[in-house]
């Protein structure tokens, strides 16, 4: 592990966040710097690359894509932090192998050589949620919340490649986490966690009618617990439900009207940020009773 | 080759028989994924063809060469990944027992296929949490879904995203909106993406499961 005491982190924002939702990257850049962490940048990433097709495709090429993602960062010298689940997973589970298996990590070396990189295994990849509860702690993140999201009643979802696989991941109990849960009290909101709260989006599969079916569960659960709107932390997941709802409406003829928002989103409007900065307005269904968040 | 002892078989009969709606693995209907490695006292299935499908070992032997391939000899058949997987509890089809099973036992035309049903598998690792011999069942999905690959037999779906990745650096375009987007939020624009490197590290041995 890098040393941490001087709280610089490296950001991989991914695909997701770069290019589709920047929004969500400029309310994690300003939020954490709020924080008190520093982002140091690094050019010359490339997608993680992504968990599933990507690595459907050929398992070896996924570790070496990978591997040269976590080297850039490696001669830096500081950890990566994720900001997407699909990011967190692939750089996790490729740096945990290669540093477990000298074999795998030879065989990847020598075609990181073609390119003049080498994966030495001397960082950590962490998602932006565990660097706050882990070296920041709840304490120094509740310090800089100046508008607490009071009454604002947000139905968690994990997503899956936050906590699985645990072996991997290590960042809380897969069936009982609660990390999303303090963090969201941290910012003064009320956390919901309802029976559908550890189900996965879906977004793997190749027939729409799975993910969908679970979709409709998902939504309607929040709604029978009473949530204003659905906090994650993956931008695929994000998607899958916030675009995924006028889809499926349309599809059943229904109205789901469940806003979905991105953690730091919250954290930002919590820190003061307005409701314009952290881009919720770019969003397909609007959470009301924050839009009118102007900066504070 | 690991030696499977003829009683494992039963065990898979009984479980197949008795366990209600098993899909279509069945050992003696004769059909073309029918197996006949019972040769014990044939109680009650007089009668059926004398035709006998054997266990295919050259498909654990492809699958064993490929990443985490080699887990899938390790399944014993128990069935708990099947209860929290997702794509099992939404779907008729789908059941990560059975893509085991039909791993071990190799139904390869079932499995190396576009319409195969692992392509439904969401990839959220309940599975792996749950299996009590370290199978990691959706890494062995993922070892299936390589050979698809390799063989030209995945949906286009999964060529188009990764080849995506090997022409622009990322899954996603950056279009003039997205940049002024970025700009619009206070962003740093995005820097060029590295293909070149990208293409170098993965042309030549391609092929070769280097
Ligand atoms: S990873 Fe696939 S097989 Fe495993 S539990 Fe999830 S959907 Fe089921
Ligand atoms: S839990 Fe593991 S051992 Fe049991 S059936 Fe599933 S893969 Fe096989």
């Amino acid at each position: 592990m890098s040393d941490i005491s001087d709280n610089k982190y490296i950001p991989f924002f991914g695909c997701m966040l770069a290019t589709k939702f920047p929004w969500f990257e400029a309310a994690v850049r300003t939020s954490l710097a709020r924080i008190g962490l520093e982002l140091v940048d690094v050019d010359g990433f490339t997608c993680c690359p992504d968990p599933i097709y990507f690595q459907a495709r050929d398992k070896m090429e996924w570790y070496a894509v990978a591997a040269r993602n976590l080297s850039l960062a490696e001669d830096l010298g500081h950890d990566i932090i994720t900001t997407c689940s699909g990011c967190t997973a692939t750089l996790s589970e490729v740096n945990l192998a290669l540093k477990e298996d000298g074999e795998l990590r030879e065989r990847i070396n020598k075609r990181l050589a073609k390119i003049g990189r080498e994966y030495k295994g001397s960082i950590d990849v962490r998602h932006a949620v565990t660097v706050l509860r882990d070296d920041f702690g709840l304490e120094r993140v509740a310090e800089t919340v100046t508008r607490p999201l009071e009454g604002l009643k947000v139905a968690v979802h994990y997503g899956c490649h936050l906590l699985k696989p645990s072996r991997v991941m290590r960042v809380d109990n897969p069936d009982h986490p609660t990390i999303l849960e303090t963090l969201l009290e941290t910012v003064g909101a009320e956390p919901i966690h309802h029976e559908l709260t550890l189900l996965c989006c879906g977004r793997a599969c190749v027939t729409d009618s799975i993910p969908q079916s679970m979709l409709a569960d998902i939504l309607d659960a929040v709604t029978r617990n009473g949530a204003d709107c659905m906090g994650l932390i993956c931008p695929t997941c994000f998607d899958e439900f916030d675009t995924g709802q006028i889809v499926l409406g349309r599809k059943l003829g229904r109205t789901f009207d469940v806003p979905i928002v991105y953690y730091f989103q919250l954290l930002g409007i919590a820190q003061g940020l307005s409701a314009e900065e952290v881009g919720l307005k770019m969003h397909k269904v609007k959470l009301a009773s924050l839009l009118e968040y102007t900066r504070a | 080759m690991t030696f499977i002892p003829k009683s494992w078989f039963n065990y898979c009969r009984i479980r197949c028989s008795s366990a209600g709606p098993v899909g279509d693995i069945c050992f003696f209907t004769g059909a073309e994924t029918a197996f006949g490695v019972y040769s014990g006292s044939n109680g009650g299935m007089e009668g059926q063809t004398e035709e006998k499908h054997r266990v295919a070992f050259e498909f654990r032997e492809k699958l064993n060469a490929i990443a985490e391939g080699f887990r899938h000899n390790y399944c014993y058949q128990c069935g708990a990944c099947v209860g929290d997987c997702p794509a099992a509890n939404y779907s008729e089809g789908f059941n990560p027992r059975l893509i085991l099973l039909k791993a071990l036992l190799g139904f390869e035309d079932e499995l190396i296929s576009p319409d195969s049903e692992i392509w439904n598998c969401t990839n959220c690792y309940t599975c792996s949490e749950r299996c009590p011999q370290d199978v990691r069942p959706v890494d062995v999905i993922i070892a299936l879904k390589n050979i698809c690959v390799k063989e030209d037999k995945a949906p286009d779906l999964v060529r188009n995203v990764s080849d995506a990745v090997l022409v622009s650096g990322i899954t996603t375009k950056v279009t003039s909106l997205i940049e002024k987007r970025r700009k619009d939020f206070g962003l740093p624009p995005i820097t060029e993406y590295p293909v070149e490197d990208l293409k170098k590290l993965l042309e030549k041995d391609r092929g070769r499961g280097v």
